[in-house]
């Protein structure tokens, strides 16, 4: 087992009349994870979807981090799991998701435009069933 | 002029005993309005939302951000963190019918919002017919009573009402009832008839307050449920910044 340590925190001077400082962290118990930098090739849900999560590659929890390393903010990337309708998240280039993942769905990922850039990874207690990077 | 802010979210991540070197990640982004260089400036502040249930057989999802209360397919950020101290208790997260996963306690995660919403639903109802004083209409809850015989006035005064779940305009003598949130309320049943009106014709006359015009709504495909594992009560801390 692993000590993962996340911290985020938000910051503002102007958003409110006060100031905002929200710092949050925790310690996540995990024995497993894995950190990406891979390209988006679809630009519509479809077959050409980047799994970057496969079911049940983790037991109980996960999560994932994800940035998408374009510079334009208008280049979108869409996450999404197989199993239900919607979005899960639609992250900006430049912007990051720190999002907790439902271990017995396929996460996956398309974009505005193709090759858009992402890093993302994934933390957890392996299912060794379901080996990271599939099988 | 614009408001803007400028607002940052920083985030790390870092282990020194999940792999053979350490690990050590870090993010940080200002929160900018989509297509703009201007800063989110709008907020529903820090809040804390607690759930329970009589029983565990009857926990629902409750929502915490609906589709309509952000512009769709912006900048959104979302904030959320189980206060929760009991290792066991989690908050299953959905955006819509897609479930994004579970918060255990003190999780947090960080993550744009699209807040695709729905359409309202609306309606047009005009008076016709002969309108007296002491006729009436009731929708909603509210009831409005005619003070004299004149058709536009009885709307303007229809108009006049504060509607607990919708908002009016009035045109000489039709009124346009819009649903204050998206959905499908199943008011609006077609396209000249909806549910939940009456009209009270107390001096005889001819007065009738039509439906001239409707559309049915349809929900936020992207609105943001969350759903607690225990009927006890668990505390979930959230923040929406938005354009």
């Amino acid at each position: 087992m692993g000590n993962l340590r996340v911290g985020l925190s938000l910051n503002s001077t102007d958003l409110l009349s006060s100031a905002l400082n929200i710092s949050v962290a925790t310690s996540l118990i995990v024995d497993s994870g894995s950190l990406i930098r891979a390209k988006v090739l679809g630009t519509v849900e479809d077959t050409n979807d980047l799994a970057i999560y496969i079911v049940n590659q983790c037991s109980d929890r996960a999560y994932l981090y994800i940035k998408n390393l374009d510079s334009q903010l208008e280049n979108y990337i869409y996450i999404h799991n197989d199993t239900d309708t919607g979005l899960v998240a639609k992250v900006g280039g430049g912007e990051f998701a720190f999002i907790p993942v439902a271990v017995d769905k396929k996460y996956e990922v398309y974009g505005t435009k193709v090759d858009t850039l992402i890093e993302y990874g994934v933390f957890g207690n392996d299912n060794s069933a379901a080996p990271y990077g599939g099988s | 002029m614009a408001r803007t802010a400028t607002t940052t979210a920083s985030f790390s991540l870092s282990s020194s005993d999940l792999t053979s070197s350490a690990l050590n990640i870090s993010a940080s982004q200002q929160l900018k309005k989509a297509g703009s260089r201007l800063g989110l400036s709008q907020t529903t502040g820090l809040a804390i939302k607690t759930t329970s249930s009589a029983s565990a057989a009857v926990i629902t999802a409750d929502p915490l951000f609906r589709g309509d209360g952000a512009t769709a397919d912006k900048a959104n950020k979302v904030y959320l963190r189980n206060l929760s101290t009991i290792d066991s208790e989690y908050f299953t997260v959905y955006i819509d019918q897609e479930e994004m996963g579970r918060l255990y306690a003190g999780d947090f995660a960080f993550f744009p919002w699209k807040a695709a919403s729905g359409t309202k639903e609306t309606f047009i109802v005009t008076s016709a017919g002969t309108v007296a004083a002491g006729d009436s209409w009731d929708f909603d809850g509210v009831t409005t009573v005619s003070a004299d015989s004149n058709s536009d006035n009885f709307a303007a005064a229809v108009n006049a009402q504060f509607y607990p779940n919708w908002t009016t305009t009035v045109s000489t003598a039709a009124v346009t009832f819009t649903a204050r949130q998206a959905g499908a309320a199943g008011v609006v049943t077609s396209s000249t008839s909806i549910t939940g009106d009456t009209i009270t014709d107390l001096a005889g006359s001819d007065l009738t307050m039509a439906i001239t015009s409707a559309a049915a709504g349809t929900r936020s495909e992207s609105d943001i449920f969350v759903k607690p594992s225990v009927h006890t009560e668990m505390s979930i801390e959230n923040m929406l910044i938005h354009e």
